[in-house]
């Protein structure tokens, strides 16, 4: 009998703790999510996920999307792109060319704040651009002036006059790029983060390394009233599966949509929203080594691609066909007279003449997929003999003479979007630093230099016609495709991003609202 | 009894002799590795898109230009006078960031050691208790199975089930981190069950083949012909002789466990020094890793101390002298 009390007191013993934990927890999980959506109630943020950006926080030197959001919510450019790739005023208002089109005069917004409360003025224009271009600069943006800005100057508190090398039509392009948030003119690079000043849409309330940045609107925006958001979150997830599976929880509005995901989530619960082309893969070959010195050996390659298929099974069908130019679809003028490049096995056999080429695709990990497609297509046709090497990124962008990525006879890079003679100066012209191709053509430069010269419509259209006819009949730089972002978003967020999904033509989150 | 413990001073001032060689050791081995891994600190900093006379000034700013003994002497220097330098990643104090994500660290190895060694222990006396039935058995196969999963994978399934198909807590662990007890230990739940699954298996394992070991002994038989209370037993025989080889197994764990784990903390976006590490390898970090491995060792070395010095509490038997 007392053994049978025992053992029943010890089985009450155990339902209790079993009951306490569970109360417990369930207590915790009601307190969080009665928390939780009391937040979502009464405010409006936008959560976004990032990986550790893993590099110091300072607008003139981040490198990657990463660490470009955290403190690109809080900063303000002169101008950014939307999605159909227009330009769209945000500090400055105006933007005009000299009739020599050596000077270009930006119009400043009236009334624009910093959120120190130190208004925009001209002062802080300069000094920004001039801490990016600068000698010293150790700015990834700087590679975008190399060669075009000459210099910066203010002419009164409202107006920057940027004079150029060489006149270049597409210079208000480049106010969008890297690193081209306003700072004020007192800003000490590498404090950012114990300041972290901008005049941009949100102010940083909190960034803990690892764990993630907290905004809230910047109730003094220039634009305020079109922000409807009360903040942002960015949450650090550092496992892909772990940031679908808090997607798929609810706990973060917006995933890109990669192959895997697609393969996960039930889409037809979410958005799927789209912008404008984003970059390019570019299969860079090196027409100084055997077999790619051969112009017949690379046309060869151009035509066995299947662009179609690598569209469908490495951008999962969010991408365009492209014709080896670096024109992309949304730039005005666009090439004409060329034929579309398409897999014609025919003509790749006449090309070959009963060659067999054999090489090796040297990419980095994260275009792994699109190297194993290429490799398995290219081994399909006959007269093709296709390896591949895929190195982590440290190794593929490794520094030195021998770097894989600019010396491989063959490498796949992605470029993100710039305009069309921004390529030919960094990847086509002879001596430039990325020139992976190692290809040289003084006429290219040459028609460049002319294109970005013109403002008239007709003397634009002959140039890129001429530009892209030498880009496509070279083929130092096979472009098979131009991809465009592609993300899976939760339905309670509601309106459409002005520019790209990606950021990477500025930060705005003007229209974008929270279902309450 | 003071003839038993007479070693154990010797053995402590041994150790801490030894333990600041190894770590010696260690750091030379750290800093000469993470040059052989490819990549540029630089670079990574900069991005692809930087040129190469951008990356070198990038370095030489942040003193990771000159020899590999030059460097390593004035990080050495700075390290032993608690200047531990700056992260060439974050911009940091590393001593402020190793710390920080250590007391994380430690928080979560702590929850999970609490979780591991009575569900471990309770598991194997269970077990022993039952040796040879169908229960046992199939205990046997289920620890021996889980044994063999990665922690990865026990992770994202409990993410699945305890977050997504019962939402009832976080995938993400690091929002709770210093937003109180209840919703950090919340956080924490899954992180933990993890870790302590992770091990849950092997201690078990020892804990019943302790226990059935002790019931076999004469010393055993004795007591329970003495009609001694099956509480006293357990507590003064049982536990106290099957539990021998478990303690010394525990204080490994121990200390894996404060270290902080990569794998888990990484999944569950845990700010510890595991994930720390982590980023730290990737982008060639070198004063943040070589600080941080210096510290997992210590508390790894420290553990293994302090569960020698319980060995000789525990068991009798064990005496250290010279040259232990």
């Amino acid at each position: 009998m007392p053994h049978i009390r025992a053992r029943r007191l010890r089985a009450a013993l155990a339902a209790l703790a079993v009951g306490a934990l569970a109360v417990g927890l369930a207590a915790c999980a009601t307190g969080a999510s009665g928390d939780a959506a009391g937040g979502e109630a009464s405010e409006a943020v936008y959560r976004l996920p990032i990986s550790d950006p893993g590099s110091e926080i300072d607008p003139l030197t981040v490198a990657d999307y990463n660490a470009q959001i955290i403190s690109g919510l809080v900063t303000e450019p002169l101008v950014s792109l939307d999605a159909a790739g227009e330009l769209n005023p945000r500090l400055a208002t105006d933007w005009t060319a000299s009739e020599d089109g050596l000077t270009w005069t930006v119009t400043l917004r009236d009334g624009a704040e910093f959120n120190d409360g130190s208004p925009v003025t001209s002062a802080d224009v300069v000094a920004t651009f001039e801490a990016i271009t600068a000698d010293d600069s150790q700015s990834p943006g700087r590679s975008a002036f190399d060669g075009i800005l000459d210099s910066v100057a203010a002419d009164g508190d409202e107006t920057v006059l940027f004079t150029l090398v060489r006149p270049f039509s597409d210079f208000p392009l480049l106010l969008t790029g890297t690193n081209t948030g306003i700072l004020p003119a007192d800003y000490e690079p590498g404090t950012w983060l114990d300041n972290p000043v901008g005049a941009g849409q949100f102010l940083l309330e909190d960034y803990t390394v690892g764990k993630g940045a907290t905004y809230v609107k910047n109730p003094d925006y220039w634009n305020a009233d079109a922000i409807e958001l009360d903040g942002v979150e960015l949450k650090v997830y550092g496992d892909t599966q772990a940031e679908l599976l808090a997607f798929q929880a609810g706990e973060i509005d917006r995933i890109g949509l990669t192959s895997d995901v697609a393969a996960t989530v039930d889409a037809s619960k979410y958005d799927v929203i789209s912008s404008g082309y984003n970059k390019i893969d570019g299969i860079f070959l090196n027409v100084t080594e055997a077999p790619f010195d051969d112009p017949t050996a690379r046309e060869a390659l151009a035509w066995a691609i299947d662009r179609q298929g690598l569209i469908d099974d490495v951008y999962e069908g969010n991408a365009d066909i492209a014709n080896d130019t670096t024109f992309f679809p949304d730039y005005d003028p666009q090439p004409a007279g060329l034929e579309q490049r398409e897999q014609d096995l025919d003509r790749v056999a006449q090309l070959l003449a009963g060659r067999t080429l054999s090489f090796t695709v040297t990419i980095a990990q994260e275009n792994q997929l699109f190297g194993e497609v290429l490799q398995q297509q290219l081994n399909e046709v006959p007269g093709f003999d296709v390896q591949l090497e895929v190195l982590t990124s440290e190794q593929y962008y490794a520094d030195g003479d021998s770097t894989p990525w600019l010396n491989a006879p063959v490498t796949v890079t992605n470029w993100a979007k710039r305009v069309p003679s921004q390529y030919v100066s960094l990847i086509y012209t002879a001596g430039a630093a990325w020139n992976a191709s190692h290809y040289a053509n003084p006429e290219i430069e040459e028609l460049t230099s002319q294109f970005d010269a013109t403002t008239e419509p007709a003397e634009r259209q002959k140039l890129a016609d001429d530009i892209a006819e030498i880009q496509w009949t070279d083929l130092p730089v096979i472009v098979p495709a131009f991809s465009k972002a592609q993300s899976l978003q939760d339905k309670r967020v509601q309106g459409e991003f002005a520019g790209a999904l990606d950021f990477y033509t500025g930060y705005d989150f003007a229209g974008i609202s929270i279902a309450r | 009894m003071r003839e038993r413990h007479r070693g154990t001073p010797a053995l402590f001032g041994q150790r801490l002799i030894q333990i600041p060689l190894v770590l010696l050791v260690v750091s030379v081995l750290v800093f000469w590795l993470i040059q052989v891994v490819p990549g540029d600190p630089g670079r990574n900093a900069l991005g692809p898109y930087a040129t190469a006379d951008q990356v070198r000034e990038w370095n030489a700013a942040r003193g990771l230009d000159g020899s590999i003994v030059e460097r390593y002497a004035t990080w050495f220097g700075g390290f032993v006078t608690g200047d531990w330098g700056t992260s060439i990643v974050y911009g940091e104090p590393v001593l402020g960031l190793i710390l920080g994500r250590l007391a994380n660290s430690v928080v979560l190895g702590l929850f999970a050691f609490i979780i591991l060694v009575p569900l471990a222990i309770g598991l194997g006396a269970f077990q022993a208790r039952r040796e040879g039935s169908r229960t046992d058995r199939a205990f046997t196969v289920g620890l021996m199975s889980l044994a063999s999963v990665p922690e990865f994978v026990v992770g994202v399934l409990l993410l699945i089930v305890f977050a997504l198909i019962f939402p009832i807590l976080p995938i993400q662990s690091g929002d709770a981190v210093g937003t109180g007890l209840l919703p950090q230990l919340r956080a924490m739940t899954l992180p933990a069950i993890t870790l302590a699954l992770g091990y849950v298996s092997v201690l078990a394992r020892m804990t019943r083949a302790g226990v059935i070991e002790t019931t076999g002994s004469q010393y055993y038989r004795t007591a329970v012909i003495k009609g001694l209370p099956g509480g006293a037993i357990f507590a003064r025989h049982v536990a106290r002789n099957a539990l021998i080889p478990t303690v010394s197994l525990l204080g490994v764990y121990l200390g894996a466990l404060l270290a902080g784990s990569a794998v888990v903390e990484t999944l569950f976006g845990y700010p510890g020094l595991g994930e720390l590490l982590v980023t730290a390898t990737q982008k060639k970090d070198v004063f943040v890793l070589v600080a941080g491995v210096m510290v997992t060792g210590a508390i790894s070395l420290l553990a293994l101390l302090v569960t020698d010095i319980v060995f000789t509490m525990v068991d009798p038997r064990v005496r250290f002298t010279r040259g232990d």
